[in-house]
């Protein structure tokens, strides 16, 4: 490995090299468009789907299997839109247009299907969260799926400093996010907020990304705690098939702010673990 | 996420095997999820209710 130290990570390095990632296509620049928009209606939604016929076909497959109770029932996306809701097929549309978009992204010991798993049940375990702390369970969804959306960066832009990252975590036994600020000076949130923001995501979503590893250094939003917590609940619910997985520790503020009971957390890790079964195997395999 | 190796991970199969695995089995591999919390108050809380939800709660 070349011994000279690396360079620290900056805002205007990332952009730099930003191609090394395959640019979100218009559509998920429509579906957050649609998230962002309060006033998007049913017929915008399905309109920007149905320009997509394997993410329609996905989508019926989903909205059909057991687990949504409709089987067989769903026949178009208007129909998917009109049972299910706006919010919840705007979020599956995302989880289809983003799981399998990424899948040339390699570099090192990167494996993008820990990483897609672990982002799905980030998206599960966030929106379970955002409907007890009554905040919009749509961005809580998008947003826990994209919040590792830097380490693609890491991976495919900055292998040497990935490595890196590897070693200082092997010497300091830390956290990922610890070893990338001491390695790089920016951890994978703040990179993918910056992403986020040269792509044209949602400030709120840019915001819950960027700062879902630091929530207690900045005067964070709810959405930011909901995905931290979501974040430290999908690596605690082990659902990644990651061997080294690790839960990272967790905001105090964020905690109190979610305020869970006892009950209201069995219930989060029933309904992850039964969607993430559907979803996991719909979009990812 | 973790993506890189670390030490020896107890070998408990990810979220599908629970109702075959031993509650030693289990809490082994919860503890060795939460190798990295420390103190930190939430996280034990959050491993309290995991290991009570994969021993008690979680649907057959």
């Amino acid at each position: 490995m070349n011994s000279l130290p690396l360079e620290a990570i900056t805002a205007d390095l990332v952009i730099k090299h930003i191609n090394h990632l395959p640019r979100p296509s218009g559509i998920v620049s429509e579906l957050l468009r649609c998230l962002d928009d309060q006033n998007a209606t049913a017929g915008e939604l399905a309109k920007v789907i149905v320009r997509d016929q394997a993410m329609v076909a996905r989508l019926l497959r989903i909205a059909n299997s057991p687990f949504y109770g409709l089987r067989g029932r769903v026949e178009s996306i208007p129909n998917a839109i009109a049972v299910l809701g706006q919010r919840a097929v705007l979020g599956l549309a995302t989880a289809s247009a983003f799981c399998g978009a990424f899948e040339t992204v390699a570099a090192g010991d990167f494996n993008i299907q820990i990483y897609s798993r672990h982002s799905l049940a980030s998206a599960l375990c966030s929106r379970g969260l955002a409907r007890r702390m009554g905040i919009s369970e749509g961005s809580a969804f998008v947003a826990g799926l994209l919040h590792d959306i830097g380490l693609l960066m890491f991976a495919s832009a900055f292998p040497g400093h990935m490595a890196a990252v590897a070693s200082y975590r092997q010497e300091h036994g830390c956290a990922r996010h610890e070893a990338e600020l001491a390695v790089a000076g920016m951890d994978h949130g703040q990179i993918g907020g910056i992403l986020g923001k040269r792509w044209y995501f949602p400030a709120a979503i840019c915001d819950a990304i960027a700062n879902h590893h630091r929530p207690d250094e900045v005067d964070c939003s709810e959405l930011a705690c909901a995905v931290h917590l979501g974040d430290a609940l999908a690596h605690a619910m082990d659902l990644a098939n990651d061997p080294q997985e690790a839960v990272p520790k967790i905001s105090e503020r964020c905690w109190r702010k979610a305020d869970l009971a006892w009950r209201d957390s069995q219930e989060i890790f029933a309904e992850v673990e039964q969607e993430f079964a559907v979803l996991s195997q719909a979009l990812l395999n | 996420m973790n993506l890189q190796p670390e030490d020896d991970a107890p070998a408990l199969p990810a979220g599908e095997s629970d109702q075959t695995a031993s509650r030693e089995q289990i809490a082994e591999r919860l503890h060795f999820l939460f190798r990295q919390t420390g103190n930190n108050p939430p996280a034990i809380e959050l491993e309290q209710q995991i290991m009570t939800y994969r021993l008690t709660e979680r649907p057959q």
